[in-house]
C-alpha cells in the first residue's frame, strides 16, 4: 500500500504481464492511470490475451473456456504461454491500482496450476504483499459467473446470443445478480431433501409385513395414520385397536357365535400369540424337547455339626443317650407337676417315678442344657441339608432334555421334520447326543446326591439320639461338588448345540409361518410404544414434506415475480446503451421477458418500426436482427451489467467489429462518452486504427487518456507495447523491424533510426531535468539538433554512473558511420546499441518521477 | 442482510401472503438472512424445519 491521491473511483494504475498467454519471457507494462486506455494492435498481436490477463487478475479465471464452447479438455494448458522454458513458473499478471479512496495496492496474481486433465485452474492472488481471496477489497468485486470480471471478450458478447433460452436465462441471472435467489431455493430444495430421505421408523416399517397376512387390514389403518397430524394419545388409541383388530384376524377370532370369543384385552391378546406361535412351532419341530434349565451356580455345603460333638464330648455318653427319653417324660404335663410316685412310663417299674427322681432329671437336663442346643441347631441344619440336597436333585433332573430319553424312532422323526423344514438333520443328532451325555452327568448328581443325604439322614438320627455323629460328611458333599461342576460343563456344551439347533428353526419356521401374521402381530405388540411414537414422528415428517413443497411453490413465484422487476429494469439499462451504439434506427430493442410459465426461458424481444412514431412490432430478437445489431445487442447487455453491478472499470476487447464501420462513431461519441461521463476507467482494444484513433482523439487528449500500440515481434518475449504519445518507444519499434537486414541499406535504415532515438532519448532526459529542477521544458523545448550537441548536457545526468556514460559515448561513434555508404554497421553491433538504449530508458523512466517527459 | 443473499429483501417483499404457503417461505426467508456460509444456511433452514416437525 502506498501513496494516498485524489480519489478517482477504483482504477488500474498499471499492469505487468509475464508468461500468461501470449505474454512471454519479457515482463511487460503498461501504464494505464488515465480514465481512458485505448490498445491499437494487429491480428494476434496479444490484444485479447492483455484483455484476458485482466479477466484472470480479477477472477483467478478463463471466460473463454465456459462460454467459448468445445470441451474443457480442449483448454488444457491454455493460459501458460506455450513457448516458456519447461521448468519456468512465474507466470503472473500483476497490477497497481487505486481504490475508492485514492490509496494505491500492489496486487499480484500468480498462476499455480493451468487448467488440466480434470483439474481446474488454481492461482494465488496477492494484495500488497499478502494473501487474499478476491480484489473486492480494492474496489474489484467478483461478479456471477460466467462473467466474473467487467471484462468484454468477443466470446462474452456473443455467448448470451449464441446460448439456448433455457441457459439464457442463467446468464441474465448471473447479470442482474439474481443467482442467490436460486442458490436459496435450491438449499430449500435440498433441505427437503434430506427430510423426505428420512426413513419412517423400524416399528412403523414393520407395519408393511401385516400386508398379505389376515391382519393386511391393520396395516392400512395404520399406514393411514401417518396421513394427518396426530397426538401421541389418539395414536396410541389408534394403534392398540388395530393390533387387537390384526390379533383377532390372525387368531381366528372373528366374533362368531360359534366360535372363539374376540380378545379384547392386549395382554390376553400376547399370551394367545404366545401360545399360538408356539403350537405353530412344535408342529414343525418338537423344539421344547430340547428345552433344559441350567444346573445351579453352587453346590450345597455341608452342615456344621462341630458345636455338637463338643457339646457331646462333655457329658457322658451313657446318660446323654438318656437325655431325650427323659425331656420326652418331662414334656409331659402329668409328670411335670408330679406330687406323688407313679409308675415308670419307660420301664413300667411301679412307683418307679417319683417327685424327687423327676427333680433328678430336671437337674440332669440343666446339666446338658448345651448339649441339647447343640442338637437342636445341628438337627436344623442337617434338616436343611436334606432340602438343598433334595433341591439339587430335582434342579439336576431339568436340566436333562426330553430329547434324552427318546426312542430311536422318536429320534428319526425329529431327523425328518428338520429335513422337511430344509435343515440339517445332524443338527438334531447332535443336541440328542450331547443329551445322552447331560443324563450321564446327571445321573451323577443324583447318585452322588443321594448318597450323601442318606449320610445326612443318619447323622440326623445320630444327634436326635445324642449318639455321636459317624464319619465325615465333607467327602460325599465334594463329590456332589464334582458332580454338579461336570453336569455344568456337559450342560453348557449341550446349550450351545440347543441353541444353534433352536435358531436354525426359528429362523425356518418364522419363514415359514410368515403368512399367519401371528409373528408379525406379536412383534409389532412388543413394540407397541415404539410404534406409536414411530407414527407420530411420521405423520410429522409428511405434514413437514408437505409444507416444504407448498413453501417452495411460493418461493417460486416470489422469485419469479423479483426476476421480472429486475427484468424490467434491467432492459430500460439495456435500451439506453443500445441507443447510444444505433440511435435513431427503426429496429430497436424492445426488453427481455421471462417467457409465460416459468422462469427457466427468457426471450430478447426487438421492436421493428416503420417510422419513428409508429408503434413498433415485436419479434424474437435472435430471429430478426442483422449480425451487426445482434453484436450491438451484446455489447448492450454487457454495458447493461457493468452499469447495474457498479463496475467502475472496464475492458472491452474489439467491442465493434470491423464490418460494422457505420456504428464505429457512435460507439466512441456516445458509448464511450457515456462510460467516460460516469466516471468509469475504460480500456478498449481494437484491432481497427480508426476506431482506436478516433477514441484517443475524442476522449483521450491532456492526461484523460493512454494510447499503446501492441506488437509481438519476439513470440518467446512476448508482445511489446508503445505509448503512440512514446516518439522514443515508436522509433525503437520501427528499427526493431531493420536490424537483422541482411542487406546494407536495411541496416542503415536500422542505424539512422536508432540515432534518431538516441537523440529523442537524450533530449527526453534532458527536458526532464529541466522540468524538475525548475525550469519546466517541454521535449521540443531542447534545440541541440545531433547526438554530439546532445551528449554534452545528458552525459551529467546519467543514472548508470560510467557504463550508461560510455555507452553514450558509444552511441554516435557506432550510429554515425551508418549514414555513409562504405561502413554500415553489422546487425550485432545494432542489436547490441538498440539493448543498450532500451536499457538506459528504463533506468531513466523509473529513475524520474514520473517517469520521463513524452 | 448477509452478502450472501443480497436480494433477499427483494424476495421477501414479494412474500406477503397470509396464506400458509407464503407464510412458511417467508419464514424460512426470514431465517437465513444472517447466513454468512452455505452451511450457515443449511442450518438456518434445518432450525426451522425442526420447528415444524415437533408434534
Amino acid at each position: 500500500m502506498t501513496a494516498v491521491t485524489a480519489p478517482t473511483g477504483p482504477r488500474l494504475v498499471s499492469l505487468e504481464v509475464r508468461g500468461f498467454r501470449a505474454f512471454g519471457t519479457e515482463a511487460r507494462t503498461l501504464q494505464l492511470d488515465a480514465p481512458l486506455v485505448v490498445v491499437h494492435a494487429g491480428n494476434s498481436q496479444g490484444k485479447t490475451s492483455l484483455a484476458e490477463a485482466i479477466e484472470f487478475l480479477i477472477s483467478g479465471l478463463s471466460s473463454r473456456r465456459d462460454m467459448l464452447g468445445g470441451s474443457k479438455a480442449e483448454y488444457h494448458d491454455s493460459l501458460r504461454n506455450a513457448h516458456l522454458p519447461a521448468a519456468d513458473t512465474n507466470v503472473y499478471v500483476a497490477a497497481v491500482v487505486r481504490d475508492a479512496a485514492g490509496i494505491t495496492h500492489e496486487v499480484r496474481r500468480e498462476l499455480l496450476c493451468d487448467f488440466g486433465q480434470g483439474t481446474e485452474c488454481d492461482s494465488r492472488l496477492l494484495i500488497d504483499g499478502v494473501e487474499a481471496d478476491n480484489l473486492d477489497q480494492v474496489g474489484f468485486p467478483l461478479a456471477d459467473p460466467p462473467v466474473r470480471a467487467p471484462v468484454l471478450l468477443q466470446h462474452t458478447l456473443r455467448h448470451v446470443l449464441s446460448t439456448e433460452p433455457k441457459q439464457r436465462v442463467g446468464y441474465f441471472k448471473a447479470l442482474l445478480s439474481l443467482t442467490d435467489l436460486d442458490r436459496f431455493r435450491e438449499r430449500v430444495r435440498a433441505a427437503r431433501g434430506r427430510v423426505e430421505a428420512e426413513q419412517p421408523g423400524s416399528a412403523l416399517r414393520q407395519v408393511r409385513a401385516l400386508a398379505g397376512t389376515p391382519a393386511a387390514s391393520a396395516s392400512d389403518t395404520l399406514t393411514a395414520l401417518v396421513k394427518k397430524p396426530i397426538t401421541a394419545e389418539v395414536a396410541a388409541i389408534a394403534v392398540e385397536r388395530a393390533l387387537l383388530e390384526a390379533g383377532n384376524a390372525v387368531l381366528g377370532r372373528r366374533g362368531d357365535p360359534d366360535g372363539p370369543a374376540r380378545l379384547v384385552d392386549l395382554d390376553e391378546l400376547r399370551g394367545a400369540l404366545s401360545t399360538a406361535l408356539e403350537e405353530q412351532r412344535e408342529q414343525a419341530f418338537p423344539l421344547s424337547a430340547f428345552t433344559v434349565e441350567l444346573p445351579p451356580d453352587q453346590a450345597p455345603t455341608p452342615p456344621d455339626l462341630d458345636l455338637y460333638r463338643t457339646a457331646l464330648t462333655g457329658v457322658d455318653q451313657h446318660i446323654a443317650q438318656h437325655t431325650p427319653v427323659f425331656e420326652a417324660v418331662l414334656a409331659v404335663d402329668e409328670y411335670a407337676a408330679l406330687d406323688h410316685p407313679v409308675d415308670c412310663p419307660v420301664c413300667g417299674t411301679g412307683d418307679a417315678l417319683t417327685p424327687d427322681r423327676l427333680a433328678v432329671l430336671r437337674e440332669h437336663l440343666r446339666r446338658t442344657q448345651s448339649l441339647t442346643d447343640a442338637a437342636r441347631s445341628s438337627i436344623d441344619a442337617l434338616a436343611n441339608a436334606r432340602r438343598d440336597l433334595d433341591r439339587l436333585i430335582a434342579a439336576a433332573a431339568r436340566t436333562a432334555p426330553a430329547a434324552a430319553s427318546w426312542s430311536a424312532e422318536q429320534l428319526t422323526s425329529a431327523t425328518d421334520g428338520l429335513r422337511d423344514l430344509g435343515l440339517d438333520p445332524a443338527l438334531a443328532v447332535d443336541a440328542h447326543a450331547r443329551a445322552g451325555e447331560l443324563i450321564k452327568a446327571v445321573t451323577a448328581v443324583t447318585t452322588a446326591a443321594t448318597t450323601v443325604r442318606g449320610a445326612v439322614e443318619r447323622a440326623g438320627d445320630a444327634v436326635a439320639g445324642r449318639h455321636s455323629v459317624d464319619g465325615d460328611l465333607t467327602a460325599g458333599y465334594e463329590d456332589v461338588a464334582a458332580a454338579l461342576a461336570h453336569l455344568t460343563k456337559v450342560s453348557t456344551l449341550y446349550v450351545e448345540t440347543a441353541t444353534t439347533l433352536r435358531a436354525a428353526v426359528d429362523a425356518v419356521t418364522r419363514d415359514r409361518t410368515a403368512l399367519s401374521g401371528l409373528r408379525e402381530v406379536a412383534d409389532l405388540l412388543n413394540r407397541r410404544a415404539e410404534l406409536v411414537a414411530d407414527i407420530v414422528t411420521e405423520a410429522t415428517r409428511q405434514q413437514t414434506i408437505r409444507r416444504l413443497n407448498t413453501a417452495e411453490k411460493a418461493l417460486s413465484t416470489a422469485a419469479g415475480a423479483v426476476l421480472d422487476t429486475r427484468f424490467t429494469q434491467m432492459s430500460d439499462t439495456i435500451t439506453k446503451w443500445w441507443t447510444t451504439i444505433r440511435p435513431d434506427e427503426l429496429v430497436g430493442f424492445g426488453g427481455v421477458k421471462r417467457r409465460a410459465g416459468g422462469t427457466l426461458f427468457v426471450n430478447l424481444v426487438a421492436d421493428l418500426r416503420i417510422d419513428m412514431l409508429s408503434t413498433p412490432v415485436t419479434r424474437e430478437a435472435l430471429g430478426v436482427y442483422s449480425d451487426s445489431q445482434l453484436n450491438a445487442l451484446g455489447l448492450s447487455i454487457f454495458l447493461a451489467r457493468t452499469e447495474l453491478l457498479g463496475s467502475r472499470v472496464v475492458v472491452l476487447d474489439d467491442p465493434i467489429p470491423g464490418s460494422d464501420s457505420d456504428h464505429r462513431l457512435t460507439f466512441v461519441q456516445d458509448t464511450l462518452a457515456e462510460l467516460l461521463n460516469a466516471g468509469v476507467q475504460v480500456i478498449v482494444s481494437t484491432f481497427d486504427g480508426k476506431l482506436a484513433e478516433w477514441a484517443y482523439s475524442s476522449h483521450g487528449s491532456s492526461s484523460n487518456g493512454l494510447s499503446y500500440r501492441l506488437d509481438l515481434i519476439d513470440v518467446i518475449a512476448g508482445p511489446e507495447s508503445t505509448q503512440t504519445a512514446d516518439a522514443f518507444g515508436q522509433l525503437m519499434l520501427e528499427a526493431q523491424e531493420s536490424l537483422n537486414s541482411p542487406t546494407a541499406k536495411g541496416r542503415r535504415s536500422a542505424c539512422n533510426t536508432l540515432r534518431s532515438a538516441a537523440e529523442r532519448l537524450a533530449k527526453q532526459i534532458i527536458a526532464t531535468n529541466l522540468t524538475q529542477t525548475g525550469t519546466p521544458t517541454s521535449v521540443a523545448d531542447v534545440k541541440s539538433k545531433n547526438l554530439g550537441d546532445l551528449l554534452p548536457r545528458v552525459l551529467p545526468l546519467v543514472v548508470g554512473g560510467n557504463a550508461e556514460q560510455g555507452q553514450w559515448k558509444l552511441f554516435p561513434k557506432v550510429l554515425n558511420p551508418g549514414s555513409h555508404d562504405d561502413d554500415v554497421p553489422p546487425p550485432g553491433e545494432l542489436k547490441q546499441t538498440a539493448k543498450n538504449l532500451r536499457k538506459i530508458a528504463k533506468a531513466h523512466q523509473s529513475h524520474w518521477p514520473g517517469g520521463l517527459l513524452q | 442482510m448477509s452478502d450472501l443473499l443480497p436480494n433477499l429483501d427483494a424476495l421477501l417483499a414479494q412474500l406477503s401472503g397470509t396464506t400458509a404457503g407464503p407464510r412458511d417461505a417467508r419464514a424460512l426467508a426470514e431465517a437465513v438472512a444472517e447466513a454468512k456460509t452455505d452451511e450457515d444456511l443449511d442450518d438456518a433452514l434445518d432450525a426451522v424445519i425442526a420447528t415444524w416437525r415437533k408434534p
